[in-house]
């Protein structure tokens, strides 16, 4: 049913140089409506290039961004009207209040002047400001200014949410908050999110993008890899790995203690026949172990830089 | 767009630095005001009594104007840093960005936001002058030109900030980088300055060499389109820089070199249609004249005889490099070359060229040298007046032929004998008189485009028929030149009762000679001049060796009028001179203070016939000619013979405003209101806008 849905932003072969530096390469991906993709990666990989570069503010050396049909670079006024964008710093005026911000953002977004009051009310309520409009931004905790910063970009109901760092700076009850926010948005909006922290892609995201020295690494549910799942085992005579990894349905072996041994499974292999085959070594603990994000993440990522820098 | 331009007025509006600056503003320019209201009120009763003088308007408020515009260059980079340098280092460009609005659309709704800044400041500053209104009658639309002028300077200015603004993301550099470049644009002018040449573009592109004329009243589609022009293409430039920021720099050292050559390139085709655009204002301008009486344009005669220049005008004021002197002069014959393409004005350093200025003849500092097809012509003061009337004797002495008749023994006007005219002739040559020898018997008659004819002391008659010639040339209305001696021969009597001028017998001895350390009595000075056309404005002492005296006819068609007259000490001495000599009235000597120049006007269809008849030919023979003021006497009398023309009267044009009744009490309170009132109300603004907003 979700891949139904409609495409509402869309990145071909996107690429942006700074210098003789490559910060994203070659990147595609759809993102649909009702969706949430979290961009993830570590500090440098070029999230936050590519969600500006998916909101026009570069523009790219290679590749197209398509939102909602429109192509940015052609028709950048119908984009952006689908557009809702807060930047790593939200981009605030510190010495209006957070009602003539707001009410500026709306405008500059194209809301009718009748319009604007009651989406103002309802962001408000929503971002949980309706106590603080009078107060000058200038004045407010990083927290607060986080909230107005959101604030602005969903003013205008927007189609598609792109979110660089949302959850940053703020403390756990104001990131359950927000991340609880995103989860209720991302049910009839696409939402784009960069972070660096896990389990807020665990927490909000449908699916994962990883990036890594500007290079798309993995795309994916957000929940696991099942491709990377295997097995936990400790054996009371463990031969040799070789041995292990040459039984059926075993892709790979990797010792994990003294008597211990990660397998990693091919997609044929049979659990029940594997853990007779291991009964002649003195099987001692056979769990299933399904290889979480922060795995692969750290796999592919400090593989990747342990590659070196990628050819682009 | 406006909503871009509402935010920035509110973010300007809501921190005091706004508020600090106007209210600083405000009082430098009350302050600056009022010390030049005190010197207007200081002068102005003067300037009551003087024709052509300038007003309240020219004194007060058109300087105003202009102080208010350097004051602004300086606070201007304070205002315009922010807008874009602020945007790019907060990193709420990214709203600008992220928004669907168009780069022209942020553009132009910030520079609309600093537009609206400096309308306060000119109403600021127009308020200055129009509290006057009450008191005197304002140069209105002088001071309209003057608000217009300021105006379009403010917002080329403002194109300008907002540019330096979109180069970087620091306030304080594009702050300092404004200053740098307004300040370098409006020096620009004072570059004009030592120029050689009446038109210098380096110059030409400062703001100030544009906004001068405005505030004099003059309304010139060249100007204005200079300042629309360097607002667009500031604006362009901002704009491309804009969006440039956006792009990728280019990886390779050709893609580097490709997006350099694309810079030059958009920089070379805004230069080229700035250019082109500039060409176009030049040729096709149009120009209104503003100010009250138009004081900034030709009067219609001096127009009438512009159209008449059939070849270049070439000016050359000695002005030394003073630019308060020479944009005087640059001024007024600026008016000339707004009508007539031909007037050329070069400015040359007398004391750089000392060689040319004494050959030309320069006496004082600002003198001018006209020439026209050869013919030249020196000015030691310069208005309207003077400049058209000379001008004008230019063009008609084109054909202003100067005859001399030779065969009898005269003076000959291109001889070297001592009793000769050829110096005098050359001079004549140099001021562009074309001199001829006239041979009578040779011709018919005298020739059609005589001028002036000279009969010179024709030491035989002249045969009958040649007598006749001249009277005929009389008849016709030609101007004639005749110097008689006491020893002259009989034979003239025709020409003599014709004009019904005749000669005492003797020779003019003059006492007053010998006290001057001459040695010949028989030498008459002449040192006052009746007020006469052709010697009005002269005063130097002539001399005149063996003159005889002459007498009028009362009942001649001729209007007589002594010209020369010598002192009374003077006689005419019938006896030979030698040893003592002394008036024998009862030989019918005549007493002075005795006629020797006679000059006879008589009207006819054409104009006005005029003769001048001089008992004298010795005085500007080679010998004499350097004695006191002979040559420039022979000069004037030349000039008034050949000048037929009317000399025109150009009036003087005066400012309405010359007279400001400002009553103690009234300039007490304009005192209060600009000094204290206005600046302290703007600084009390801001602190309680400040302070509200602070504790929210």
């Amino acid at each position: 049913m979700r891949t139904k849905a409609p495409i509402l932003a869309q990145a071909q072969a996107l690429r942006r140089d700074y210098g003789d530096r490559c910060a994203v390469c070659a990147l595609n991906f759809q993102l649909r409506r009702g969706e949430v993709l979290g961009l993830l990666g570590p500090n440098g990989a070029g999230k936050s290039t590519t969600l500006r570069l998916l909101c026009g503010l570069i523009v790219p050396s290679a590749g197209r961004v398509e939102i909602g049909g429109h192509d940015l670079q052609t028709a950048p006024l119908q984009a952006k009207r689908l557009l809702g964008y807060l930047p790593e710093v939200p981009p605030l005026y510190p010495e209006l209040r957070v009602e003539e911000y707001l009410r500026h953002c709306g405008r500059l977004h194209g809301l009718s002047r009748a319009a604007l009051p009651g989406a103002l009310a309802d962001t408000l309520a929503r971002c949980g400001l309706s106590d603080s409009r009078r107060r000058l931004i200038g004045n407010l905790s990083k927290g607060y200014r986080q909230r107005v910063g959101i604030a602005q970009a969903l003013l205008h109901d927007p189609a598609l949410l792109v979110l660089d760092e949302p959850t940053s700076g703020l403390d756990p009850n104001q990131m359950r908050e927000i991340r609880a926010l995103i989860r209720e948005l991302g049910r009839h909006k696409a939402i784009l999110l960069s972070t660096h922290i896990l389990p807020e892609v665990r927490a909000v995201c449908d699916r994962v993008l990883i990036l890594d020295h500007g290079r798309q690494v993995l795309e994916g549910p957000a929940t696991a890899d099942p491709a990377a799942s295997g097995l936990l085992i400790r054996l009371q005579r463990p031969p040799a790995a070789a041995a292990l990894s040459a039984l059926p349905g075993v892709a790979a072996c990797e010792p994990a203690g003294a008597d211990a041994f990660h397998l990693r499974l091919s997609t044929e292999a049979d659990p029940a026949a594997l853990s007779a085959a291991l009964t002649a070594w003195g099987l001692l603990e056979f769990q299933p172990r399904r290889e979480d994000l922060e795995d692969t993440f750290v796999r592919l990522t400090t593989g990747e830089a342990a590659a070196g820098a990628p050819p682009c | 767009m406006l909503t871009i331009a509402a935010r920035e007025l509110r973010s300007l509006f809501y921190s005091p630095l706004v508020w600090v600056l106007l209210a600083v503003l405000a009082g430098l320019l009350g302050w600056l005001f009022l010390l030049r209201l005190e010197d207007f009120m200081q002068v102005q009763s003067r300037l009551l009594g003087l024709e052509g003088a300038p007003g309240l308007t020219d004194l007060v408020a058109a300087p105003h104007l202009e102080t208010a515009a350097v004051l602004t260059l300086l606070v201007l980079p304070l205002l315009g840093m922010r807008l874009l340098a602020e945007e790019y280092r907060s990193g709420t460009d990214a709203l600008l960005f992220s928004a669907p609005i168009s780069g022209l659309q942020v553009i132009l709704g910030k520079y609309l936001s600093l537009l609206a800044v400096l309308g306060l400041i000119l109403l600021l500053a127009l308020a200055m002058p129009l509290g006057l209104a009450l008191h005197t009658g304002l140069d209105w639309g002088k001071l309209a030109a003057g608000a217009l002028g300021l105006g379009l300077t403010l917002a080329a200015f403002a194109a300008a900030a907002l540019f330096v603004s979109g180069l970087t993301a620091q306030p304080g550099a594009a702050a300092a980088g404004t200053f740098g470049l307004l300040l370098f644009l409006w020096l620009l002018e004072l570059s004009g300055a030592g120029a050689p040449s009446g038109i210098n573009l380096l110059a030409a592109a400062s703001p100030a060499y544009h906004l001068k004329p405005l505030l004099n009243g003059l309304i010139d589609t060249g100007h204005l389109l200079y300042f629309l022009l360097l607002s667009a293409a500031f604006l362009l430039l901002t704009l491309w820089r804009f969006e440039q920021r956006r792009h990728p720099r280019a990886l390779h050292a050709r893609g580097r070199w490709g997006q350099r050559l694309h810079a030059v390139l958009i920089v070379a085709l805004l230069a080229l249609a700035l250019g082109l655009a500039a060409w176009l204002g030049a040729h096709y301008r149009m120009v209104w004249d503003w100010s009250a009486a138009a004081r900034n344009s030709l009067s219609p005669a001096s127009q009438t005889v512009l159209e008449r220049l059939e070849g270049p005008l070439q000016i050359t004021a000695f002005a030394p490099e003073t630019p308060r002197l020479r944009r005087a002069i640059g001024d007024i014959v600026a008016r000339y070359q707004r009508h007539s393409p031909r007037v050329e004005l070069l400015f040359v350093n007398p004391d750089t060229h000392p060689d040319l200025t004494r050959r030309l003849g320069i006496r004082v500092a600002g003198e001018l040298h006209l020439e026209y097809q050869g013919r030249s012509e020196n000015l030691d003061h310069i208005d309207e007046q003077t400049l058209t009337n000379a001008i004008q004797a230019l063009i008609l002495q084109q054909d202003a032929w100067v005859a001399s008749i030779v065969g009898h023994g005269e003076r000959q006007i291109d001889g070297r004998a001592n009793h000769d005219w050829g110096d005098f002739g050359a001079e004549l040559q140099r001021k562009g008189y074309p001199v001829q020898p006239l041979e009578l018997t040779e011709t018919a008659q005298v020739p059609r485009n005589t001028r002036l004819l000279i009969l010179n002391s024709p030491k035989i008659p002249l045969l009958s028929a040649e007598l006749q010639q001249v009277l005929d040339y009389l008849e016709r209305g030609g101007n004639l030149l005749w110097l008689q001696e006491p020893d002259s021969p009989p034979g003239f009597e025709a020409l003599s009762d014709r004009l019904g001028v005749h000669r005492h017998p003797g020779v003019v001895a003059d006492a007053a000679a010998s006290g001057l350390g001459i040695g010949d009595p028989a030498m008459a000075l002449v040192p006052r001049y009746p007020a006469h056309p052709a010697t009005d404005g002269f005063e130097l002492l002539t001399l005149f060796p063996h003159a005889a005296a002459l007498y009028s006819d009362l009942d001649s068609p001729w209007a007589a009028r002594p010209i020369l007259r010598t002192q009374a000490q003077s006689w005419t001495e019938t006896d030979p001179i030698e040893g003592r000599i002394r008036h024998n009235p009862e030989a019918g000597e005549q007493i002075g203070p005795l006629d020797i120049g006679l000059a006879l006007t008589r009207p006819t269809p054409a104009g006005v016939q005029r003769a001048l008849v001089i008992g004298d030919g010795d005085f500007l023979s080679n010998t004499y000619i350097g004695n006191g003021g002979n040559l420039d006497l022979g000069l004037n009398l030349v000039r008034w013979l050949t000048g037929d023309h009317q000399l025109l009267h150009i009036p003087a044009k005066t400012a309405p405003d010359r007279q400001l009744s400002l009553s103690p009490q009234a300039a007490f309170r304009l005192g209060i209101t600009w000094l204290l009132v206005l600046p302290l109300g703007l600084l009390f603004g801001g602190l309680w806008v400040w302070r509200r907003r602070r504790a929210s």
